[in-house]
């Protein structure tokens, strides 16, 4: 009885983890959009002066950061499909 | 300073070893060995012809003029390939199910087979190209004219275009139309492509570490210089920030060649896993030391020097002639991949939508032996090839080759992402309508013929910003391409 309770709980527990790895990879498009439209709305030197704008080296480091932040996640996500099979149906 | 017959030498040597190359991968895979060029690294490493000539010598010089805008090209397909759960994927699987060989073959199959929709995207998708096979072969100009300096040479700038045009057309007729495959893949050309990314990427990233931490004193310093430089406030336009970033997306999955190694050539949907990491790595690597060498090229080298030769003019200012060599065959590589993909992408669009229902048509009700249609389309394909060629090279001859590597690519990208609402409309949209497709493809044409890709053959072209006649349409439809050419004005 107990080992068709545990097949029953892993089952339940595979395809929670299948959704959620599902819906991380529909929503990260979206997250690493808004990263990387985000630097549009810092100062500009033109509009706030030379002291207030924004440095390119800052603009620099943020974006390559956030970059390789978004390929660390895609990673992990393509790793847990790869060995979970989500989505082969 | 390396002479310009050594130069030649070399670039023949290579040649011939990727010929070599895509031979051996040709026979490997035809005598049923080719099992393990089918992976996912060779399939991310054949993306890799996103970044052309464009984005080896380009990218700095966009970097030079623009600051960090010329990332916008990048970002675009890295949200693509980060989300390749929406689409790629969809387009992978349908493209298996209904056995799609182009772009213009899928959006003609999802408008029932519609052979008016094929050839009209055909028609785009050769004219949004040619722009870009222009730009190679400019860049291969550009690169080699660096090394021509001060030489009495009987290599003038059109010859250096036209042979690498002529070079470029024998390759892509050996290797892209050998034979007709079902599937239309290619083992041998995505192979050889597959050692021109290891070889551009190299070349990019030695030029880097050598400028950081050879010319400039480390990567604190190259903050420091950036800092100082013309570049150093975000300066950003709003509009192109977001406007480039789509483009790129929007191109990523329309670009004739794209859709061939990223749709066509993919073997299996697990490897869009991989790539879907693997491939924004690439590109961070490829952009990583783009910013510093524009910095360091705009502070050492002479006021007036070309920004878009950077890559090869500070290692030569410092007199490292093998580093120069390898930046130089790293250009040769990122452009000649483009072409050669571009060409063989185009040219199985043209025999299928346009050469074949045609002469079909010609034929009447008469019984066909498949014999016949085999040497039609293979016949096609090959004037095809050596056609498309000669329109870059034209183009290149027309537009004078002036014009800055970026601007042009950005009149390309903006051509094919036309057929991008049409496509998702196919994909997506049950109630979309044959008609609708027609229509939006139409007015995609007409919108960026006169707006963009007219004026581009310069001053005295219709409604050419620059000059003072009252344009026919308004001042308005001169925007576009007022904000490409001129995106600080």
């Amino acid at each position: 009885m107990s080992g068709k309770r545990d097949q029953t709980l892993k089952r339940v527990a595979n395809a929670a983890r299948g959704q959620r790895v599902k819906e991380s990879a529909l929503i990260l498009p979206f997250v690493g959009m808004i990263l990387f439209l985000l630097p549009i709305m810092w100062p500009r030197s033109s509009e706030v002066g030379a002291d207030a704008g924004t440095a390119t080296s800052t603009a620099l480091i943020y974006l390559f950061i956030v970059w390789a932040g978004l390929i660390c996640f895609t990673l992990g996500l393509a790793l847990v499909i790869k060995r979970f099979g989500v989505g082969r149906s | 300073m390396l002479s310009l017959d050594l130069l030649i030498f070399v670039s023949l040597i290579y040649v011939a070893f990727l010929f070599g190359v895509a031979f051996w991968a040709e026979r490997a895979s035809d005598a049923g060995r080719g099992g393990w060029m089918r992976t996912p690294l060779i399939y991310t490493l054949s993306l890799s012809i996103y970044c052309t000539a464009w984005t080896f010598y380009g990218a700095v010089g966009f970097a030079a003029r623009s600051g960090l805008e010329f990332l916008t090209i990048y970002l675009g397909p890295t949200v693509v390939l980060i989300g390749w759960w929406l689409i790629l994927r969809r387009l992978v699987r349908i493209a298996r199910a209904e056995r799609i060989t182009s772009i213009a073959d899928l959006v003609s199959s999802r408008f029932g087979k519609s052979a008016l929709l094929g050839g009209f995207v055909t028609v785009m998708a050769v004219v949004g190209t040619t722009p870009y096979i222009a730009l190679q072969l400019q860049s291969v100009t550009l690169s080699i004219s660096v090394f021509a300096k001060g030489t009495q040479n009987i290599l003038s700038s059109t010859n250096i275009a036209l042979w690498t045009a002529a070079g470029l057309a024998v390759f892509t007729i050996v290797f892209g139309t050998r034979n007709l495959d079902v599937n239309e893949r290619h083992s041998g050309v995505v192979m050889a492509i597959a050692v021109e990314a290891i070889v551009k990427l190299l070349a990019l990233l030695a030029v880097g570490v050598f400028v950081v931490w050879g010319l400039a004193g480390g990567a604190g310093d190259v903050l420091a210089r950036i800092d100082a430089s013309p570049i150093s406030q975000w300066e950003v336009s709003t509009g192109r920030w977001i406007g480039v970033t789509f483009l790129s997306a929007a191109a990523f999955l329309c670009l004739p060649r794209m859709f061939q190694v990223m749709v066509v050539e993919n073997s299996e949907e697990s490897h869009l896993a991989t790539a879907s990491w693997a491939f924004p790595l690439y590109l961070l690597l490829m952009s990583l030391f783009v910013i510093p060498i524009a910095v360091v090229g705009l502070d050492i080298l002479p006021a007036g020097s070309n920004p878009d030769l950077f890559v090869l003019t500070l290692p030569l200012s410092a007199e490292q002639n093998g580093l120069a060599m390898l930046a130089f065959l790293g250009g040769f590589s990122s452009a000649t991949s483009m072409v050669i993909v571009a060409a063989i992408a185009l040219s199985t669009m043209i025999s299928n939508h346009i050469v074949t229902p045609i002469w079909l048509r010609a034929r009447g009700q008469g019984a066909t032996i498949s014999g016949d249609v085999r040497s039609v389309v293979l016949t096609s394909r090959r004037i095809s090839i050596i056609g498309i060629l000669t329109l870059g090279y034209l183009y290149y001859r027309i537009s004078g080759g002036g014009a800055a590597l970026a601007s042009i690519g950005l009149i390309s990208f903006a051509g094919v992402a036309q057929i991008l609402p049409v496509m998702l409309g196919g994909i997506f949209w049950q109630g979309a309508t044959k008609i609708g497709a027609l229509a939006g493809l139409i007015c995609g044409l007409v919108v960026w013929s006169y707006t963009m890709f007219l004026p581009s053959f310069g001053p005295g072209s219709v409604d050419f910003p620059g000059d003072n006649r009252p344009r026919a349409l308004g001042a308005a439809m001169a925007a576009p391409y007022r904000a490409i050419w001129h995106p600080r004005s």
